[in-house]
């Protein structure tokens, strides 16, 4: 017995120190195989130009028959259409799910060719940092047309390494239906959102919904409250580069209180702490809450059939109420979705020439703007079809007229651990678990949390 | 045949094939996890080795850890208390239905097999503040006071969510003492009755005692499905508002995969693996005492 057990420990011990051995073979062996593929690769390539090759898109724009997925499918299967010896492959996840699995893929070493990439550092940073992404050359670039400031995101220390698909921007959503019938006026000061929530609690009807069980839309929406106290979106980007701290300022404590006050008056929907993204879009679509905070990709909800006509003709969108800092033309914006290439990817040409077909004006831009889909990160003023929907007029009007942004939601300006603390404490000040001060304090903890 | 059972080596090879099984997919895997909770792994890129950090900070810093322990302990006092009880007696009543037994049987137990995604989903709606089944029924038979954010007040969510799954595993409780009862001799009712036992002694005196075996199996399910509790909390509030229903599946799939804390999911899943060992051993002391043959 004594001699059994023995070499049931013998064996456990061999196979724990073969588990630490293993991993950093397999290290070796893919630091092997990226040195060595491109070379074996690229000489069969100069012998048979018109090769077969697959190409491995991996998307977050899970709903590929609606939106903007729909319209990324159509152009891939027009390029296949065009390039018959092309094959793109796509996996779409929706956006967690999607950024869990590129970790798996990155910490395997099998990035897919092309991939959708965020140009915020919470994402683009760790894969840039280990070497994952390949540089792109700007000027390949330069006749599709891309927004000014638009790829700062995707560039690090003067490298390119992604192209933006859109421009997003927060806004108010209302329903003028809901403020007409109980003679109520949109909001357009701070002091005004906060009473005009009031009046509508007081008839029963539930001010404003916004996805908090996922948490990023507030972060967002403390900026648009800070800047309306500070007047200066830079404040933000100052504390994060540990100029001064959220604590220590009284227009950032203001900010706060105005958000607590807006909780304690019960401003937001009633459960808005577990609804996520599809529940609360569709208690605004159904009539039931007046105001929505969200993004502009929402210009859809003038079209959606899904909801009733009554809404679609009443739905409408205005910057964040403001205050006589902070002007309806400063606005929360950034460049969120892109595309970025896999260092390891075999056919890097093949797939920098998708991505040029990708943004070529005709395609991505005048598509994505045409069918109201979003707001893309390209000159688009050549597009406008005049049938534009009420809504979606209103938000290209915000967007010419911006004169200040907030440029990447400062959430996703760090690591991952900065953005769910950040996140969770938003949560506990809208759920009115903190004082606006404590709020602050936990700001900075996570700010701390970058500095280690 | 003995005498081959006794080869030490022909006994190794019986075993080899299980062992290496277990060996692979659980002390292999739990042994990777220790290794990585002593890094400060990202997910992406290189990591350093940073000692005992992880596990000192989970144990004495993690407020959120304990809470999320904390709960599993609430739902398994829940379980043990309220609904096992109620399954008992549900399975003795279903016993005692005549034709309508087997409908009744497949009617508890309808819960048990749709798909947790599908139930859970269909609870967010019935405790939705707005357009919920339930704060519609209390509104329709003037009870509007008793309305409630039912997943979104931090007081409340739990009780919600330990109502859930309550409800979720209800029909495999019941069908575990159902089976139990069907397997007591129909003789010692018999005898029970000639001896002038009534209904109630019958069943306190005679028939539950008998249900030891049955009872000993249904708890330690119960011990693991409350420990192991995850899908359920992740599709309804995913541990929110603020961690009020936060379970340690949940938490560590949280902390390795949104905040990418790879390193510390790792020796989460370490302390937590430990945890449960400890509460087996308890378990398997306190359930020595044998019932006896009958």
């Amino acid at each position: 017995m004594k001699k059994l057990l023995s070499l049931c420990t013998v064996i456990i011990l061999v196979f724990v120190l073969a588990a630490c051995g293993t991993s950093n073979n397999v290290n070796k062996n893919n630091t092997d195989k990226s040195t060595k593929e491109p070379a074996a690769t690229k000489e069969p390539n100069k012998d048979k130009p018109a090769e077969q090759i697959t190409l491995k898109l991996f998307t977050a724009l899970a709903d590929r028959t609606n939106g903007a997925g729909k319209i990324e499918q159509a152009i891939i299967d027009a390029y296949m259409a065009d390039n018959p010896n092309v094959k793109i492959e796509v996996e779409a996840l929706q956006d967690e799910p999607y950024k869990s699995k590129i970790k798996v893929y990155a910490s395997t070493n099998t990035v897919p060719d092309i991939i959708q990439s965020w140009g915020q550092s919470s994402f683009i940073k760790p894969l840039i940092d280990s070497d994952m992404l390949m540089e792109l050359n700007a000027d390949e670039f330069t006749s599709n047309k891309f927004v000014s400031g638009a790829m700062d995101g995707f560039s690090q220390d003067g490298k390119l390494y992604g192209l933006p698909r859109g421009a997003d921007f927060l806004v108010l959503y209302y329903n003028k239906k809901i403020f007409d019938d109980n003679n109520l006026q949109v909001p357009t000061t701070t002091a005004e959102l906060l009473e005009v929530s009031k009046q509508l609690r007081a008839k029963g009807i539930n001010p404003i919904a916004t996805n908090a069980m996922e948490g990023w839309s507030l972060p967002i929406w403390f900026e648009y409250a800070a800047q309306r106290q500070t007047g200066d979106f830079n404040k933000i980007d100052d504390v994060l580069a540990g100029k001064s701290t959220f604590a220590s300022d009284a227009d950032f404590l203001a900010a706060a209180q105005d958000l607590l006050a807006l909780a304690e008056n019960k401003a937001l929907a009633d459960g808005f702490l577990t609804a996520d993204y599809g529940t609360a879009r569709n208690l605004f679509g159904q009539g039931q809450v007046a105001m929505y905070v969200m993004g502009n990709w929402e210009a859809g909800l003038a079209t959606d059939e899904n909801f009733s006509e009554e809404f679609r003709n009443n739905v409408g969108a205005i910057s964040y109420p403001t205050t006589a800092k902070g002007k309806a033309t400063d606005v929360a914006a950034w460049f969120g979705g892109g595309y970025s290439i896999s260092k390891n990817s075999k056919n890097q040409e093949a797939a920098v020439a998708f991505l040029k077909y990708f943004f070529a004006p005709d395609n991505w831009a005048k598509q994505l703007w045409q069918t109201g889909s979003g707001t893309p990160a390209q000159v688009f003023n050549d597009f406008l079809t005049g049938n534009e929907s009420a809504l979606q007029k209103q938000l290209v009007d915000m967007f010419g007229s911006m004169t200040s942004s907030s440029g990447t939601p400062f959430h996703d300006n760090g690591t991952d651990e900065f953005k769910t603390k950040v996140m969770e404490s938003h949560q506990k000040l809208f759920g009115k678990q903190i004082s606006a001060e404590d709020f602050l304090k936990e700001l900075d903890a996570a700010v701390s949390v970058l500095r280690k | 045949m003995h005498k081959l059972l006794s080869n030490r080596i022909t006994v190794f090879w019986l075993v080899a094939p299980g062992l290496f099984l277990f060996l692979f997919m659980v002390c292999f895997p739990i042994a990777m996890s220790g290794y990585y909770g002593t890094t400060n792994w990202k997910g992406i890129g290189s990591y350093e080795f940073v000692g005992l950090t992880n596990y000192t900070n989970i144990l004495f810093h993690d407020a959120v850890f304990w809470r999320s322990l904390w709960h599993a302990l609430l739902l398994l006092a829940a379980t043990l208390l309220i609904q096992h009880p109620i399954a008992l007696f549900f399975s003795i009543l279903v016993m005692h239905s005549g034709r309508f037994e087997k409908l009744f049987r497949a009617i508890f137990f309808i819960p048990a097999v749709i798909s947790i995604v599908v139930t859970s989903k269909m609870w967010v709606s019935v405790f939705h503040p707005n357009y919920g089944m339930l704060n519609k029924i209390l509104d329709g038979i003037g009870l509007s006071a008793w309305k409630q954010d039912w997943l979104g007040d931090p007081q409340l969510a739990i009780w919600s969510i330990i109502v859930v799954v309550m409800w979720q595993g209800f029909g495999y409780a019941l069908l575990l003492y159902y089976a139990g009862l069907q397997g007591i001799p129909k003789d010692l009712y018999e005898a029970a009755e000639l001896d002038g036992a009534g209904r109630i002694s019958l069943y306190t005196k005679v028939v539950i005692p008998l249900l030891t075996p049955m009872v000993r199996v249904a708890v330690v399910i119960a011990v693991t499905a409350c420990l192991k509790q995850m899908e359920t909390v992740f599709l309804m509030t995913n541990g929110g508002p603020v961690n009020t229903t936060q379970f340690v599946g949940n938490y560590l799939y949280k902390t390795a995969f949104s905040s990418s804390l790879y390193g510390y999911g790792n020796a989460i899943s370490v302390v937590f693996v430990i945890i449960c060992l400890i509460i087996t051993v308890v378990m398997n002391k306190a359930f020595k005492k044998d019932v006896g043959e009958f």
